[in-house]
């Protein structure tokens, strides 16, 4: 009996660090989208390197579970792939405001979302997730055109 | 020789020869006419999913390097281009192909299928009837044409809003579809749908399977297209039938609610990206309609042109020309480099006076004209495309026009949203345009 609310224990503490972590990550995620928003590009790296540095391991455990996009009803479930990924994409948008010595750390997160966190995708306010690595490959190729011109 | 023999000859010198001769200068043969009999095209598509899909137009390979319109055909075959897609037919569609014919374009030729939105029901028999004999009496007038690469049935009629999965809605396309190849079994048919989503791919896929290839208007959305395809399971061939910036429905807003253009240097980033994503997927996209060959009023008057009224062609012409051509047009047209506008998306006293600066390079180091001018915000939005009117002009804002793309600005006297232009030309066919909202309080 002992032994069985131990383990009841373990998995409620178990649930309970995995809901403070995601609510954590999507807290950070929130504040990083306002910071950008209000073009406050060093409180945006700062916020999205907390996410990245708190959730990423995480993240790519949910990754690697992953061979296609989850149904939508099992979207959220993968709370820390979506707002690390999301948090990446974020931090592109900063660099990329920051002008061109950010370049290449910039191409360096596009890749990372497009080669290793290819199943995050983004809530919307607007009621749907959108997902982020095809929109890190359109931004990574227009990149690649700017250096053309 | 005989006699009579000798005497024909001599009859068809001196009489047939000439009455041929007057008759080939006095009545023309009709083109079309002879066209119909002698060289109408045949667009063949042939594969498979797993193999791919190839378009064979009169027999060769062809792969879609198009544009969205009907105007300056030539500048279009000059860059590169090879395809024109139209919406609907009208009286101008002869004169339209043949055009497009002579300079070595071919066409899609949209044959408009009534909208919902404007009052059309799709479960009315009479608005059904009506609509079939439109449908069916296009394609037998241009069937023959030897501009006619596909039929385009329909652009949106499932609606912009909403899943687009109205069975009603792909059951008559299917029809109609059905009722074409029975005419005309010698050109593909494709619908162009808003953009996909799961449950409209599977709409088509279960109620419209006569369609040969489906055609998507996508321009945020264009990102992640083919891959978006292969999780939807359409295993047909498709077209990006319009793309290009992200529409005014897509960006961002000032506070003031009005939607803010990315800049023509942004926009050809926009067009090479979404051009290059579907294109890789060699096996099922067949190409792409870039749009638009033209210019038109929609949230503002430069969001989605590719040319300016007077035809000078803007730089995402030139970069569609770059990825049609692998190079870059002999003339290119200016490029934005930076822009000082203080009041830029921002809300400013009436009256004030403001210096302004935009700046912009020549590669081919042309002189550059710039035209400053200011708009009342579009008040006539609409959507899916539909025509809104041009705003008007406020002329009395520009005080002065300085060398170097600078100019001094006065806001309106009254209240409201606003928008500044700049054109620059280049003298030789190439320009830009750029605008910023503000909000006169």
């Amino acid at each position: 009996m002992r032994i069985i609310i131990k383990c009841i224990w373990i998995i409620v503490f178990a649930i309970s660090i995995n809901n403070a972590y995601s609510l954590s990550s999507s807290e950070i995620t929130s504040d990083a989208w306002k910071a950008l928003q209000e073009e406050d590009w060093r409180a945006t790296i700062k916020l999205t390197d907390k996410c990245i540095k708190l959730f990423e391991e995480e993240a790519l455990k949910q990754q690697a579970l992953l061979n296609q996009f989850p149904a939508s009803e099992e979207t959220s479930e993968y709370w820390a792939l979506n707002d690390v990924g999301t948090c990446y994409y974020i931090q592109c948008q900063a660099l990329e405001k920051m002008g061109d010595k950010h370049q290449e750390t910039l191409e360096i997160a596009l890749k990372k979302i497009i080669n290793e966190l290819s199943y995050a995708q983004c809530w919307d306010e607007k009621g749907w997730y959108w997902q982020v690595a095809p929109e890190a490959k359109k931004k990574l190729r227009q990149l690649e055109f700017k250096k053309m011109l | 020789m005989n006699l009579a023999k000798l005497f024909f000859m001599q009859l068809q010198r001196a009489i047939l020869i000439p009455l041929l001769t007057f008759a080939f200068i006095a009545f023309p043969c009709d083109e079309h006419d002879l066209t119909a009999t002698e060289s109408s095209s045949r667009t063949i598509l042939s594969g498979n999913a797993r193999d791919g899909y190839t378009l064979l137009y009169n027999s060769e390979p062809y792969s879609i390097k198009g544009v969205g319109g009907d105007k300056h055909l030539d500048l279009l075959a000059r860059l590169g281009g090879n395809t024109i897609r139209t919406w609907g037919v009208g009286p101008e569609t002869e004169k339209l192909l043949d055009e497009a014919h002579q300079n070595g374009l071919a066409v899609t030729l949209g044959i408009w299928l009534q909208h919902e939105r404007h009052g059309f029901n799709y479960r009315n028999k009479d608005n059904l009837e009506e609509q079939r004999q439109i449908v069916l009496a296009a394609v037998e007038r241009f069937k023959n044409h030897p501009a006619l690469l596909c039929w385009g049935l329909g652009n949106e009629m499932e609606g912009v809003t909403g899943e687009g999965a109205d069975s009603a809605i792909w059951k008559e396309v299917n029809y109609l579809a059905e009722e074409i190849k029975k005419l005309d079994p010698y050109h593909p048919i494709i619908s162009v749908v808003a953009n996909v989503n799961p449950a409209k791919v599977k709409a088509i896929k279960r109620y419209a399977p006569e369609l040969d290839i489906l055609g998507i208007n996508a321009y945020a959305g264009a990102s992640g297209l083919a891959d978006k395809l292969r999780q939807y399971s359409w295993d047909k061939p498709y077209v990006l039938t319009e793309f290009g910036p992200p529409g005014p429905w897509e960006v961002a807003h000032t506070d003031w609610n009005a939607p803010i253009e990315p800049s023509s240097f942004e926009k050809m980033s926009h067009y090479y990206a979404s051009h290059q994503d579907v294109i890789e997927d060699e096996k099922q996209c067949l190409g792409s309609f870039a749009f638009l060959w033209g210019n038109k009023q929609e949230a503002t008057a430069s969001w989605f042109g590719m040319l300016l009224e007077d035809g000078c062609k803007l730089p995402v012409a030139d970069t569609m020309s770059y990825l049609w051509n692998q190079k870059w047009p002999d003339n290119r047209s200016p490029l934005l480099k930076d822009a000082d506008i203080p009041f830029a998306n921002l809300k400013v006293k009436a009256t004030q006076a403001f210096t302004v600066r935009a700046t912009y390079s020549d590669p081919d180091e042309d002189s550059l004209d710039y035209q400053w001018s200011v708009f009342a915000e579009s008040s006539d939005r609409r959507i899916g495309g539909d025509k809104e009117q041009v705003p008007d002009e406020f002329k009395s804002s520009i005080i002065s026009v300085k060398s170097r793309g600078r100019a001094t600005i006065q806001m309106p006297e009254k209240e409201g949203a606003y928008r500044l232009y700049v054109t620059v030309r280049d003298g030789k066919g190439g320009a830009a345009i750029d605008n910023w909202p503000f909000y006169v309080k």
